[in-house]
């Protein structure tokens, strides 16, 4: 008996550990396994069913403080960017693999980088495997790139050990400045499918071997249809997504030689929706704080005619850019990436009842108005 | 092996079977109902509910709980007015013409067995859902007869046991359900935007009332009462708790259809397979160790499809084991186990699959609502239960109906008829 008792336990714990411990049989250890951060499609010159997919993969050997001391150093690359071409985006990925040892695994994927030419062509057949898989994450960022997307995997940023890390974070700090939009994959789709709100992604240029924001690219329905010069783009980030764009720089008394810089803060906007006359009516309040940056000329900001002259001239500056900017959405892109139709359909069904929207975007009243509050000077009085 | 089981601390069926039945409490069958209706439903909700009713869903989903509430009062009525019995019992009892109990038998028949059919049929779609969700978004190489196969056995291992240790896993499990699923419903509203959820009642009536009556079938498990009821306690308030039970879920699920159409929009919704696992995908909590949380999610997720199959599982084979007049119901369990394998398997494809799951949903509507209004009138007309609807009892109700004053001590146990 008391043998029994004791080889009990032993036995069933001999028993569990042998269910328990063997749950690695189909294990697939991290090494062997090759993730891709960053896809880049392409479009091929002369080929016009074909597109082309790259994918940029960190080395770990590479990578300073994965262990591999003083291989990380000198001009060894820390990423390998591999493309191939096909009919779609997994036929080009199968064509892919063909070429590495390792099964690919895009779980990892941070960016994903469209050419423009591809975005023109239009994105839904390019993103449909991506809203299929679930290892996508939503959460990652999208770029249209002028020219090659390759290039832009391509990148040799030396702040950064792994160039999507660079582009993650110039997107991530760029959109808590405010000055450039964090569309990412997930509110991407979103706007895709929502009526009234078209959407738009951050533009990017590759020059020299370096990555530039250029801007933001337009969208109706999943084609890309023109882009906005870096003002208009700041406009639409202050009217679309109440971000406050960048500092702005304008000329003070019309005179090119005096210049003044204020910084924008604080965005508050009030939208107010109408119906007359057959057209919409839609008329946006914007408030802003401001502080005085740089000014290229004398005056005495003692006097209070002074500062508000300044508020005038910026208001005047940010109406402007505002209304280029809308006259490029209403007449020549005809997209609706304010959002407006989606406020439209929320808070005045009945006017979104009584309109097509995609035609009485184009004709509606839309008119901006800036305030600007200069809040102080800094640390100079005059 | 023997001496282990004497030697464990914890009492074995035997023992349990030696010592004065187990009566369920009523927070334990509370928890019961919560956590059946808790199930496969909560990652298609969003997309269900937004389908008809727009961006009243979340609304649609709320009213669906309290038509929920309605039907289970019902049962609730029902099963105290028949103490001690299941639905096979009060059935069986009520449809007896005299003496005659063969044609009692008989009569009760129909109901029964359309009860046993929507549980089996239910235990297998449950199964095969849970195995869907599993392969297509984390065991991806993992064949689909594996994932069901393990669900089954392990809800088949919980059958074999007492009836206390289902009540009990229930009630442990509720809150690792509710609290994570409350904090998904939340954080999620990070990325929620005002103008998904607006115009609010822009949908034509009737379509919203055919959409709320809809919505009432994401709470169907309420239903288990009819065999569960038969060891619930009598005394004390149980049809505030019973009521409870569908209230929790009730909320829950209001707050992932609001979650999920305040980020995503009504035309987004309908896109997504599993809404509320992308809902999941699209959160991002801060400083969180997790960076995928899908997984955390679908964990919790797994324990709350556990106790729905367990339960729908559990209530199959009692009902069975009641009809056939046996002592223990293990037989039946092992052979209901290829059935729902065998079963669960049945549907091609996921599109399928849906089809299948809405008309359960119509067929368990029909089933947790007419039997039960049907009986419950032949329980009044035959005057079987209570004598005479007794005043003070009946004040009772009241208040447990509007679950309001708790102060007053427990009402007197009433007299009970029994045949």
């Amino acid at each position: 008996m008391p043998l029994a008792r004791r080889i009990c336990p032993i036995f069933l714990l001999l028993s569990a550990m042998s269910v328990l411990l063997c749950g690695c049989w189909d294990r697939r250890e991290i090494e062997e396994r090759t993730s891709v951060v960053a896809v880049g499609i392409d479009t091929v010159q002369g080929h016009k069913e074909l597109i082309e997919v790259s994918v940029q993969i960190p080395i770990p050997i590479r990578i300073a403080g994965s262990g591999g001391a003083g291989t990380g150093g000198g001009n060894g690359k820390t990423v390998q960017v591999e493309s191939a071409r096909g009919r779609t985006v997994l036929d080009a990925m199968k064509n892919l693999q063909k070429k590495l040892n390792q099964q690919l695994f895009y779980g990892h994927t941070r960016v994903i980088a469209i050419s423009e030419d591809a975005a023109r062509l239009g994105v839904n057949s390019l993103f449909d495997p991506f809203r299929r898989d679930p290892e996508i994450r939503r959460l990652l960022w999208l770029l249209v790139i002028k020219g090659k997307a390759f290039d832009a995997l391509n990148i040799n940023p030396n702040l950064e050990q792994i160039p999507t890390v660079y582009i993650m974070t110039m997107i991530e700090n760029g959109s808590k400045a405010g000055t450039i939009t964090d569309v990412n994959l997930g509110q991407f789709f979103i706007k895709l499918t929502t009526d009234g709100r078209q959407p738009f992604l951050n533009y990017f240029q590759v020059k020299a071997g370096s990555l530039r924001w250029n801007g933001i690219a337009l969208f109706r329905d999943d084609q890309m249809v023109g882009t906005l010069n870096d003002e208009q783009s700041w406009s639409l980030l202050r009217l679309a997504e109440k971000k406050n764009g960048s500092n702005i720089t304008y000329n003070y008394d019309n005179d090119p030689a005096k210049k003044v810089t204020l910084s924008m803060d604080y965005l508050r906007r009030r939208e107010k929706i109408s119906y007359k006359n057959d057209q919409v009516q839609v008329h946006i309040r914007v408030d802003m704080e401001s502080n005085l940056l740089e000014k290229t000329f004398d005056s005495n900001l003692f006097k209070a005619s002074e500062i508000k002259k300044l508020e005038q001239g910026a208001e005047v500056y940010l109406e402007k850019n505002a209304m280029s900017l809308i006259q490029a959405l209403q007449k020549t892109y005809r997209t609706d990436a304010l959002g407006i139709g989606a406020r439209v359909r929320a808070f005045h069904p009945e006017i979104w009842k009584k309109v097509n929207w995609n035609e009485a975007f184009t004709e509606a009243n839309i008119t901006v108005d800036f305030r600007v509050n200069l809040r102080n000077t800094g640390m100079e009085m005059q | 092996m023997n001496e282990a089981i004497v030697m464990s601390p914890t009492p074995s069926d035997e023992d349990l079977d030696d010592s004065v039945p187990f009566r369920m409490n009523n927070r334990q069958s509370g928890a019961l109902i919560a956590s059946t209706i808790i199930g496969v439903g909560v990652l298609t909700l969003p997309r269900s509910t937004a389908s008809y009713a727009a961006q009243n869903g979340w609304i649609s989903a709320l009213i669906g709980s309290v038509f929920a509430m309605l039907l289970l009062s019902l049962i609730s009525t029902l099963v105290r007015r028949h103490p001690g019995m299941s639905m096979v019992g009060f059935t069986r009892q009520l449809l007896t013409p005299g003496r005659h109990k063969r044609i009692g038998l008989l009569l009760a028949l129909p109901f029964l067995l359309s009860y046993a059919l929507y549980w089996t049929s239910g235990t297998a779609l449950v199964a095969r859902i849970f195995g869907e969700v599993v392969t297509t978004t984390v065991l991806k190489r993992t064949p689909l007869e594996v994932i069901i196969g393990t669900m089954l056995i392990t809800a088949f291992i919980l059958v074999m046991h007492d009836i206390e240790v289902l009540v009990r896993v229930n009630e442990v499990l509720l809150p690792l359900i509710v609290i994570p699923l409350a904090i998904i419903g939340l954080s999620s509203l990070q990325s929620a935007q005002l103008v998904n959820l607006l115009p609010m009642f822009q949908v034509n009536w009737w379509g919203f009332l055919k959409g709320t009556a809809l919505s009432t079938t994401s709470y169907l498990g309420f239903e288990m009462l009819m065999i569960f009821g038969a060891i619930g306690e009598q005394s004390g308030k149980p049809l505030r708790y019973h009521l409870l039970g569908v209230a929790v879920p009730g909320l829950v699920y209001s707050l992932i259809v609001f979650s999920g159409i305040a980020v995503f929009g009504v035309d987004e919704l309908e896109l997504l397979a599993w809404p509320t696992l992308e809902l999941v995908k699209t959160t991002e909590v801060p400083g969180l160790i997790l960076e995928r949380l899908e997984s955390a999610f679908l964990a919790v997720w797994v324990a709350a499809v556990f106790t729905t199959l367990g339960n729908l599982y559990y209530g199959t084979c009692t009902m069975l084991k009641e009809i056939m007049g046996l002592k223990h119901h293990r037989w039946i369990a092992l052979a209901l186990l290829p059935l729902f394998y065998w079963t669960s398997l049945q549907a091609p494809n996921v599109q399928v699959l849906f089809e299948l799951m809405s008309r359960w949903d119509l067929f368990g509507l029909f089933n947790a609502s007419v039997i039960p209004l049907f009986l419950l009138i032949l329980s009044f007309m035959r005057r079987h239960g209570k004598e005479t609807p007794h005043p003070e009892n009946e004040a009772n109700e009241d208040r447990a109906a509007t679950a309001a004053a708790a102060a007053l001590s427990d009402p007197p146990e009433m007299p009970m008829q029994k045949e």
